[in-house]
């Protein structure tokens, strides 16, 4: 056995009898330490090979313990040499470990994509790539990359101005969020929620509002997932008191 | 399975791939690499650029617009 | 969540319009392709890996500093003169840069850094 794989860490010290080897065909057990732990299964391998099946199957087992535990996902192919250094690791982070486990009980993570279709994106035609015998000046060249620089520029802005408007009816739903503009060309946003698990069907009811108004956008949303955005409890008293089942955002 | 299936469990995998191998708990230094020195460099590259562009924009005066939201925003 | 499903959360997306799932999948893996594929790590790429890591870290100098240049010119702290150098410089080493594209067979995209709020590279 070259060591163990790590799984999640879960707000109690042990769970029951878990269905199914684990990633490498072990068996799972969880590793204590005070009031949590760390759940995992032997290996033989040095590593992990990142193949689909192999995610899936760590998927799987995360999941699972989310019906009988609080859960924090462990990044895919997390491995331990000895259960020693396992439980260092769990007495040096425990603050936060239980921080973290604290702001996601009885909550999931949402995924929310939105495309920008050729008709809403204002997306400038790109500067013709120059072949030599090329009859551009200097000046000639970096004007219109100029050109083309505050035509990005305003597409940035006019991203952001879309995303924050996207973003205001659902900030009343969601715990906590966090989000990226244009992380590719296409795609104005994407955005992780955490959602008390009874509020994700007004998530899904908002989302398609959303689909409604902004018709020439496209609009994907995945879950529920185990929190993998919300991992570390960024500053605990930043977050509001529960008021009626909806909060506004701090920060938003 | 019909088409529609297939896209979904296409796109259900691209974002477990996303989270999975990029998010999550990172209890041990990094995860296991493969074409290892590329995997790395690539991802210093990332962090280096974001740090050039943070600093760019931080010189910039503060606007309304600057103010309400950073392109990558949290709460 | 009871039984676990293998693919993922229960049974697809929570809300998609089906027409658009083909443009998601190939957006999705745009964004993910910041780094090198690893789902088939194949020792025979890293030849390859390495030719489009060099090229990559030459084109993101060579726009950087395009930009660097273009604020400058914003800013109005070049010369006329500056520029035009400056400029016929920088059209050089674009022309070059696709020579070294074709060379490797390599389009654009395989160089994109995909720097998300910066913008893509190109």
């Amino acid at each position: 056995m070259t060591g163990w794989y790590v799984y999640a860490i879960i707000d109690q010290p042990h769970v029951g009898p878990l269905a199914g080897p684990g990633v490498g065909g072990g068996v799972l057990a969880s590793v204590p330490y005070r009031d949590i732990a760390a759940v995992v299964s032997p290996v033989e391998d040095e590593e992990i090979p990142i193949l689909p099946a192999h995610v899936r199957h760590h998927e799987a087992i995360v999941e699972a313990l989310m019906a009988v535990a609080v859960v924090l996902p462990v990044r895919f192919g997390t491995l331990v040499p000895d259960q020693e250094r396992l439980r260092a690791l769990l007495a040096d982070n425990y603050r936060s470990f239980t921080a973290s486990l604290a702001r996601v009980r009885g909550r999931v993570e949402l995924g929310l994509r939105v495309l920008w279709t050729d008709g809403v994106d204002p997306a400038p035609p790109r500067l013709d790539r120059p072949r030599p015998p090329s009859t551009l000046s200097g000046r000639e060249y970096l004007m219109a990359r100029l050109g083309e620089e505050r035509r990005t520029q305003a597409r940035c802005q006019r991203a952001q101005d879309l995303a924050d408007e996207l973003h205001r009816p659902l900030a009343e739903l969601v715990h906590a969020s966090t989000w990226q503009v244009l992380r590719t060309p296409r795609l104005l946003l994407s955005a992780a929620y955490l959602v008390d698990t009874p509020g994700v069907g007004r998530v899904r009811d908002a989302v398609g509002s959303l689909a409604q108004t902004h018709g020439q956008l496209q609009f994907l949303l995945t879950g529920p997932w185990p929190p993998y955005h919300f991992v570390t409890a960024d500053d605990p008293v930043a977050v509001a008191p529960e008021a009626g089942g909806a909060r506004a955002n701090v920060l938003a | 399975m019909t088409g529609r299936a297939f896209e979904d469990d296409d796109v259900t995998l691209l974002e477990l791939l996303d989270r999975a191998l990029e998010k999550g708990v990172v209890l041990w230094g990094d995860v296991t690499v493969s074409v290892a020195d590329v995997d790395l460099i690539y991802v210093g590259l990332k962090v280096l650029v974001s740090s050039v562009e943070t600093a760019t924009r931080m010189r910039q005066p503060l606007t309304a617009s600057t103010l309400s939201g950073p392109l990558a925003g949290h709460s | 969540m009871s039984s676990p499903d293998p693919t993922g959360p229960a049974s697809g997306p929570l809300f998609a319009d089906p027409s658009a799932l083909h443009a998601f999948t190939t957006e999705l893996e745009r964004a993910r392709s910041l780094l090198p594929p690893r789902v088939n790590a194949d020792p025979q790429s890293v030849d390859h890996g390495l030719a489009k890591l060099v090229l990559t870290v030459v084109e993101l100098l060579r726009q950087l500093l395009e930009r660097q240049a273009v604020r400058r010119i914003e800013a109005g702290s070049l010369t006329d003169a500056e520029i035009d150098r400056l400029g016929q410089t920088f059209l050089r080493l674009n022309m070059r840069m696709e020579e070294l594209k074709r060379v490797f067979g390599l389009e654009d995209e395989d160089l994109n850094l995909h720097l998300g709020p910066l913008g893509d590279l190109r």
